[in-house]
């Protein structure tokens, strides 16, 4: 009998005993869906991740004093742009609110309103415009919570010592951009600073600076930048920060959390394991009488056991690509629903944001082996003992 | 009988085995396109690509807003903050709001998160 019909047989033996397979895949199914919809997930965030830190400035300056943060004067933005080796500079401001009767969180980002486009794709409506109305762009979870659409007017919600003024919603960003625009305010710069009544302060000067130039700026900008009030009674340093560190960062973060994901799905397979252990041993009487007849009729051990391991695979497979199927569908359809909080638990359920995932082939690769490592170590062991026994033994 | 009892199981086994096979290879193939359309089409990347150029990169850590502090959010935002990495997997400085927290908590002593819990 040759081997491939051996191997065959093992169709043979996944059909004989159909409730025994369905129980295993079932199990591979238990383990196999929220792990691949998991890494699928992390993979989408680190793929956003790196297009934030490539969409950054090249160094992000802020004020220091007492060795902690503070904003910087508008004034030292000037300053820094006139370095040599320094591009462009633009300043920005960044800062919480709380809005709404039910204290909705909500991230105020400002920034000049020149060299903006009037439309993007990823916005319903358009862009703020220079000029003294108080145009919002408000995130998609925001404006949700709110009840705020494109056109709405929103009464004074901040304190300025100049007066308030009645902002208009101008745009509603899309629910596919990404997740961390779900509770964005974006504004121009003037905006921005009426709200947090800070017209002489923005929170961080972001820096573009000519090839290789980089880290000559950075060193100038510390060594050089620093402002003092007219009296001189008050000096604030600066400080800045790499785009280099923040990529190595963001690197280190993604494989420490990929890496505490994997932690728990490796505890999840090992019970998996058991569990394919147990409903094996379901039908192991069975299984004995059946292993003991094969080794009468004359089948030598190796070819019960690639018999085996033939059945093994191909539950395996059923298994892995129900699994694949199944995370498509929760993260496709159902936006992730459960699993999402896990790595975004700020994202409250329901929100209309998409949440990021790439079912990259690595991965789900890694979920077929980890599927065959899981049925093969669960029923090879048990065969093996059975397969090695006398045949009146196994059929007893 | 016995030979027809032989041809149904013959036949449900290649059944078996043309759907597992089948299933198998539909899911690389979801796989593969899912690649390939998030790569080829106008869709969520070139969205992700529109929105970070917009605010010049913001955001990529697992919280949507700065109430469980800004480094959460975005570590670029924690003005002078050291940076580095030190979380060790389950030491004290996990962030306890979570144990698949993106970026662990920042020593106790410039912890400017914790103060605005």
């Amino acid at each position: 009998m040759s081997w491939l019909h051996v191997a065959r047989t093992g169709v043979t033996a996944l059909v004989l005993h159909p409730w025994r397979s369905i129980a295993t895949v079932v199990c591979l199914i238990a383990v196999l869906v929220p792990y691949i919809a998991g890494l699928g997930i992390a993979a989408g965030l680190a793929r956003d991740a790196a297009v934030s830190l490539d969409a950054g400035a090249d160094l992000y300056v802020t004020g220091r004093q007492f060795g902690r943060g503070v904003p910087l004067p508008r004034s030292s933005v000037e300053q820094i742009a006139k370095l040599p080796g320094v591009a462009a500079v633009v300043p920005r401001v960044v800062g919480p609110i709380v809005l709404g009767r039910e204290h909705h969180r909500a991230v105020v980002v400002g920034l000049p309103p020149e060299h903006m486009p009037s439309e993007a794709d990823c916005i319903e409506g358009r862009l703020f415009q220079a000029g003294p109305a108080q145009e919002l762009v408000l995130g998609s979870g925001l404006a949700s919570r709110l009840k705020l659409k494109v056109g709405s007017l929103v009464p004074p919600f901040y304190r300025n010592r100049a007066g308030e003024h009645v902002s208009e919603v101008v745009g509603v960003f899309t629910p596919d951009a990404p997740v961390w625009q779900a509770n964005l305010v974006f504004a121009s710069l003037g905006t921005a600073a009426a709200i947090f009544d800070q017209p002489e302060l923005v929170t961080e000067a972001l820096v573009y600076c000519r090839p290789g130039q980089r880290e000559r700026v950075a060193s100038r900008i510390r060594q050089q930048i620093e402002w003092r009030s007219p009296d001189g009674q008050m000096r604030i340093a600066t400080s800045a920060t790499d785009h280099g560190e923040l990529e190595t960062l963001c690197r280190e973060a993604a494989a420490h959390r990929d890496g505490i994901f994997h932690l728990h799905c490796i505890l999840a397979c090992s019970v998996a394991i058991l569990a394919v252990l147990v409903t094996s041993g379901y039908g192991s009487t069975e299984r004995s009488r059946e292993v003991g007849i094969l080794k009468a009729i004359g089948w030598q051990t190796d070819e019960v056991m690639l018999r085996s391991a033939a059945e093994s695979l191909l539950l395996s497979l059923a298994g892995a690509a129900i699994s694949v199927w199944t995370a498509w569908l929760w993260l496709r359809v159902f936006n992730g629903y459960g699993i999402a909080g896990l790595f975004l638990p700020g994202l409250a359920r329901g929100e209309p944001v998409r949440v990021p995932f790439s079912l990259v082939p690595t991965p789900v690769l890694l979920a077929i082996l980890l599927a065959w490592a899981v049925v093969t170590s669960g029923s090879l062991y048990t065969t093996w003992r059975m397969a090695t026994a006398p045949p009146v033994a196994a059929m007893r | 009988m016995s030979g027809q009892t032989n041809s149904v199981g013959t036949f449900r086994e290649n059944a078996v085995l043309l759907a597992i096979v089948a299933g198998a290879v539909a899911a690389a193939a979801l796989v593969v396109c899912d690649a390939l359309v998030a790569r080829n089409t106008k869709g969520a990347g070139d969205r992700s690509v529109e929105f970070q150029s917009l605010v010049r990169g913001l955001g990529f850590g697992c919280q949507c807003d700065l109430g469980h502090g800004v480094r959460q959010f975005d570590p670029r935002l924690q003005n002078g903050e050291p940076y580095r990495f030190s979380g060790s997997t389950f030491g004290q400085k996990r962030c306890r709001w979570h144990p698949l927290m993106i970026f662990p908590a920042p020593p106790a002593a410039t912890d400017a998160g914790r103060s605005e819990e």
